[in-house]
């Protein structure tokens, strides 16, 4: 419901916001020592250019705001699949962990663990028995492993070999 | 050399056991990722990127160019079986194709979509052959004035066409072009937005852009309806296809619907931003307006169903075409294509045509035994592909998730890149949730530096003066109709809005 109603409208603040501070920030950037237009040319074009088109965004998304009325039909179908964003979340910081973990602890260990908690976190509520979850292991460490080997022998990529290396 | 005795050659460099080998997985697995809903074509290509770094540049571009024609057909499966579309190319094929599955002739749909998928293909392949080498001699006269005023031409295309939305569409361009700028700036190298970030020094790479934008993104709404699409049916089809499904009379009877949505296809591709899933819908509209009985379109029959897989596989080959001219990508996978000429050390544009015309030819033979490929495996591996649909997603995205992290981190050895996946990926599952186009934002980060590049190139050499940009006949063509474009998309949207057509969001929801 939030994004519906005022998703427009926190867009268009957004972007409002951006096209200020890149035009600041662009101000700051040096003058050209060729001549001619500098590096600063471009991100102020696109700053104003995006305050301009904000504004636009900004009446819309009033627009929307008030024409947006809570329908029932609406809400009776928002409650039967309300958007999982618990999932959403879960899944963010499991891959913000990841690929921060990545380079000290190494691709095999910590790609195994994220593999195995994001399919976890994805499965829905039927799915997550004792078997299902010992399959879920599995399943993680032998992609993992294969992905390791195929990569570093067959492909001669290096990866992260983090604390096994 | 001829071209005649350039395509002799790259045919035979074909003809060994590995080239083979790799547009048999590359169609195989293409289809696979086309079929199933959530895994697109561009991310077969972004999961394959890494494993081409080890090849030469033959066999990589042999194993993409593959990829992407298994990619877009594959979508017709999953669209005519179950109805959703396993690629945004095949929407308009779930309208006549699923009906006619319903009423029992799974077969004969698959049949007809699949033939027509490989004749579209073809058809464009050929515009390919002979449009893009003598274009490429136009366009190897340009300078970066007439580079400055293309690139012009494909962002005002892109955010206008993009969404149904021309402001949304615009927000999302300037985003991209903002992305852009951060990193040294071209021509003085003045470092801009970098915050001190040693590693923003030259930018945000395009392949962890691309991966979050399409990868996570797709991962994150995965997440969201979980326990909605976990109720999706299973599919009991009989997905026999008996010789092509249909007769020889069907056949000729569909031969100037065919012709013009090839030619749709074809042009659509050609022209940047807009993409497969239009050029399908379009294919479908004009079939119908232009049909003895609109009344029976949506209903199941093969008109709708030969529209809808002849144009959007005929994009292929029209995307290719700016692609490779001018090093101008259309659309997502072209994009990526872009990224993996810029790894083995390739320029596309009309120097490639001079410098390495066997990569091109490569290129074009590629597309020619891929789209028969694709045509043998669809017809006589159907089943198997039907049954991959059922694979569970939980345990497929995140696998595709560490592929594409490893892709990343792989193409740079840089865990910075890896890192900045999860940028683009929540910034894009952002842009989705307000129905902001993330098209119009990939094309205008990758447009971006030649943007402005050339601008500055080009003012340098006028001395400052950009009326000076007008006395280029070609420049001042394509400024002209980029300005005319965005005129006329804006006084069509004001006038909509006026005759209470308007709020076409509403619509759309």
């Amino acid at each position: 419901m939030f994004f519906k109603k005022y998703g427009d409208l926190v867009a268009g603040i957004f972007f409002l916001a951006l096209s200020f501070f890149l035009y600041i920030m662009a101000d700051a950037l040096p003058p050209s020592i060729l001549g001619g237009i500098g590096s600063d040319f471009f991100p102020k074009i696109m700053a104003i250019a995006t305050c301009i088109l904000s504004f636009f965004q900004i009446r819309s998304g009033f627009k929307t705001m008030r024409s947006r009325k809570p329908e029932e039909k609406e809400a009776a179908e928002e409650e039967e699949y309300k958007p999982e964003y618990l999932r959403v979340l879960a899944t963010i910081a499991l891959f913000t962990i990841y690929v921060f973990t990545l380079g000290p602890v190494g691709f095999l260990i910590s790609s195994t663990l994220y593999l195995f908690l994001q399919i976890i976190v994805l499965s829905p509520k039927d799915k997550r028995s004792l078997r299902d979850i010992i399959i879920y292991a599995i399943i993680s460490i032998v992609s993992c492993v294969v992905i390791y080997f195929v990569f570093r022998r067959g492909l001669n990529l290096m990866l992260p070999t983090g604390i096994l290396g | 050399m001829n071209p005649l005795s350039l395509f002799a050659d790259a045919f035979l460099g074909m003809m060994n056991p590995t080239a083979i080998l790799l547009l048999i997985a590359g169609v195989a697995v293409g289809i696979v990722f086309g079929s199933i809903p959530g895994l697109s074509a561009s991310m077969a290509v972004a999961l394959f990127l890494p494993v081409t770094f080890a090849m030469d540049s033959h066999e990589a571009f042999t194993l993409l160019v593959s990829l992407y024609i298994g990619g877009i057909s594959g979508g017709l499966i999953s669209a005519i079986l179950i109805n959703i579309p396993g690629t945004p190319s095949s929407v308009a094929t779930c309208f006549d194709g699923h009906p006619m599955a319903k009423k029992g002739q799974a077969s004969k749909a698959l049949g007809v979509g699949v033939v027509f998928s490989f004749l579209g293909g073809l058809f464009s392949f050929l515009i390919l052959m002979f449009v893009a080498p003598s274009l490429a001699k136009v366009t190897l006269k340009f300078s970066a004035i007439e580079y400055f005023a293309v690139c012009l031409f494909a962002l005002s295309m892109i955010a206008a066409l993009a969404g149904n939305n021309m402001v949304k569409g615009l927000l999302s361009g300037c985003l991209g072009l903002i992305f852009s700028l951060v990193g040294m700036a071209p021509i003085d190298g003045v470092k801009r937005f970098t915050f001190g970030i040693t590693e923003l020094n030259s930018g945000f790479d395009i392949l962890p852009t691309l991966i979050g934008v399409f990868a996570i993104a797709e991962v994150l709404s995965f997440a969201e309806n979980v326990t909605k699409l976990n109720k999706a049916t299973h599919i009991k089809q009989d997905t026999r296809i008996k010789g092509f499904g249909f007769t020889w009379k069907e056949f000729v009877s569909q031969k100037w619907n065919f012709l013009r949505s090839a030619a749709i296809g074809t042009i659509i591709g050609i022209l940047p931003g807009i993409g497969g899933s239009t050029a399908g819908m379009l294919a479908y509209i004009t079939a119908k307006k232009t049909s003895k009985y609109p009344e029976k379109f949506g209903t199941g029959i093969m008109d709708g169903l030969v529209a809808s897989e002849t144009s959007n596989n005929a994009v292929v080959g029209g995307a290719l075409i700016p692609l490779l001219t001018l090093g101008i990508p259309g659309d997502g996978v072209t994009a990526m294509l872009l990224g993996a000429f810029m790894i083995h050390g390739l320029t596309p544009g009309p120097l490639l045509f001079v410098d390495a015309p066997d990569v091109v030819y490569t290129i074009f033979v590629a597309c020619i035994l891929a789209n028969v490929i694709m045509l043998v495996m669809e017809l006589g591996g159907m089943r198997v592909f039907v049954r991959l649909l059922n694979i569970p997603k939980q345990i497929l995205l995140p696998i595709v998730l560490v592929l594409c992290t490893v892709g990343a981190y792989a193409s740079n050895n840089r865990i910075f890149d890896a890192q900045s996946i999860i940028i683009f990926g929540i910034m894009s599952y952002l842009m989705g949730k307000v129905k902001i186009p993330t098209a119009p934002f990939i094309l205008s980060f990758i447009l971006g530096g030649l943007l402005e590049t050339n601008l500055r190139r080009g003012l340098m050499y006028t001395k400052g003066s950009f009326w000076k940009f007008f006395t280029h006949p070609i420049a001042a063509v394509f400024i002209v109709v980029a300005i005319l474009f965005v005129a006329w998309t804006v006084f069509k949207q004001i006038r909509e809005r006026r005759s209470g057509k308007a709020n076409q969001d509403a619509v759309a929801d």
